[in-house]
């Protein structure tokens, strides 16, 4: 747009006589672009679960052994009749020990103490360091546990009587005779310990609760209101940012976890792999005999006391002014304790 | 007239973008029997095809035959065991061994 112009005749507040005066000011005269005070976007995972699918225990050495009792001791029938006056039968507690090693995690971010000095109003460069960080180790410790070749979905690492592989066209996006509870209530039986809670991804919820039979399942014993609250609720994990439980009638609680990684491709895909993964997770640290969990995390206390270390400390030596570095760490290893107790169904995605 | 027929020599470089062609090119053949063709001087260049050597289509593998299981399979309705043998058809054999369900137990005769 041409900007109107004028020659003054004289001399005037405005300006000398001849001198030139444009008379529009546009945006761009009196505002210089700027980034917006009050605004900071970013991106936030699902909430991460791997705690809860492996419990975590808390050590004081990086390695040591823990003792289990060993299923015979619970299962394996022995001869106690006899005849009033003969020996007495004898059965002695058999348990074995398994040794943990905490692999450590840490990584740290760098922040110049003159950068630190022009930070923006809402960003404080520590602050988002300290959070880049802490979501790098939970994100490695997440697909530790349940990633494509995690502890718990990869197929080698359980009792091969626990690893269910469907036949075609039973699976359950679109095959012919899926029967997805069916499914579910055989791995239940094949467990050595009650099943607590059994865990997909998001798809995989998706899938089961379109299923006709499970649909139909859970409206003849929910109604259609609860039925649909809790589709509503698979579907809407990302917006509560609350992790997703929901309760089918005569079924564990079905957990279902959404968060996301990069993979090798590029691609953004769920971490938990297109598996079922059924699990034994009594509460609390086994410390009786008589409980066991499909996998525990050892997990160093360290100087913090709770597993998790996150500090900063001033580095002189780099660069011209120095910095902080912020620094988040911990060290552990998931275990797994009971692999016959629980269950993986394969298959489910064909 | 007789219909020049000219193919690329060995050197024959691709044309490009900018439509630069060859002119490597050396006489191969004459047609003697070729008549009605009013442009005698016509020097056909053949467009320069990469041929990309096709790999010999393997014959699908038949599959079909005997396995035992490595874990719990869902198979004709029901469960099996691990360990149980079982005769697999092709497609039955490929969907167990995607999921690395089953293990051969004899060669497979094709």
């Amino acid at each position: 747009m041409e900007r109107m112009t004028i020659t003054l005749a004289a001399d005037s507040p405005v300006g000398k006589a001849g001198q030139k005066v444009t008379l529009e000011l546009t945006p761009a005269d009196v505002h210089d672009p700027a980034e917006i005070p009050s605004y900071l976007a970013g991106y936030r995972n699902w909430t991460y679960r791997s705690d809860e699918m492996s419990k975590v225990v808390l050590v004081d050495n990086d390695e040591d052994k823990f003792r289990s009792f060993s299923q015979d001791d619970a299962f394996e029938p022995v001869r106690v009749k006899g005849a009033l006056t003969g020996p007495i039968p004898e059965v002695d507690p058999r348990s074995s020990l398994d040794t943990y090693k905490v692999v450590d995690r840490y990584i740290g971010s760098f922040v110049p103490a003159v950068t630190e000095l022009q930070r923006g109003n809402n960003y404080q460069p520590r602050m988002a360091a300290a959070r880049r960080c802490r979501n790098a180790l939970m994100l490695d410790r997440e697909l530790d546990v349940c990633g494509p070749a995690g502890l718990l979905t990869t197929a080698g690492n359980w009792n091969a009587d626990q690893v269910h592989t469907l036949a075609a066209g039973e699976n359950w996006n679109g095959g012919a005779s899926a029967d997805p509870i069916a499914a579910l209530q055989h791995a239940i039986e094949a467990s050595a310990q009650p099943i607590a809670e059994i865990w997909m991804n998001q798809k995989l919820a998706h899938l089961f609760i379109s299923n006709s039979s499970v649909r139909d399942h859970m409206r003849q014993l929910l109604g259609d209101g609860n039925a649909n609250n809790i589709a509503v609720g698979v579907a809407n994990m990302a917006a509560s940012g609350a992790p997703i439980d929901f309760m089918i009638p005569g079924l564990p609680p079905i957990k279902v976890l959404a968060a996301k990684y990069k993979n090798a491709s590029g691609v953004l895909t769920y971490i938990m792999p297109d598996y079922v993964v059924l699990l034994t997770t009594p509460p609390g640290v086994p410390s009786d005999g008589e409980e066991i969990a499909t996998s525990y995390t050892f997990r160093r206390r360290g100087p913090s006391g709770v597993g998790v270390e996150a500090r900063e400390f001033i580095v002189e030596g780099r660069g011209p002014h120095g910095g902080t570095m912020v620094v988040v760490a911990m060290a552990d290893i998931a275990k797994m304790t009971g692999s016959n107790c629980g269950g993986l169904i394969n298959g489910v995605i064909q | 007239m007789a219909r020049t027929k000219v193919k690329a020599s060995e050197g024959t470089k691709p044309a490009t973008a900018e439509g630069t062609e060859s002119t490597e090119t050396e006489t191969t053949e004459t047609d003697e029997g070729s008549a009605g063709d009013e442009d005698d001087d016509e020097v056909l260049t053949p467009m320069p095809v990469k041929v990309q050597p096709k790999a010999p289509k393997k014959p699908r593998r038949n599959l079909g035959g005997v396995y035992k299981t490595k874990n719990q399979i869902r198979f004709n309705g029901d469960y099996q065991a691990v360990g149980t043998v079982l005769t697999l058809t092709d497609e039955e054999a490929r969907h167990y061994l995607k999921f690395g369900a089953v293990e051969a137990v004899e060669e497979d005769e094709d």
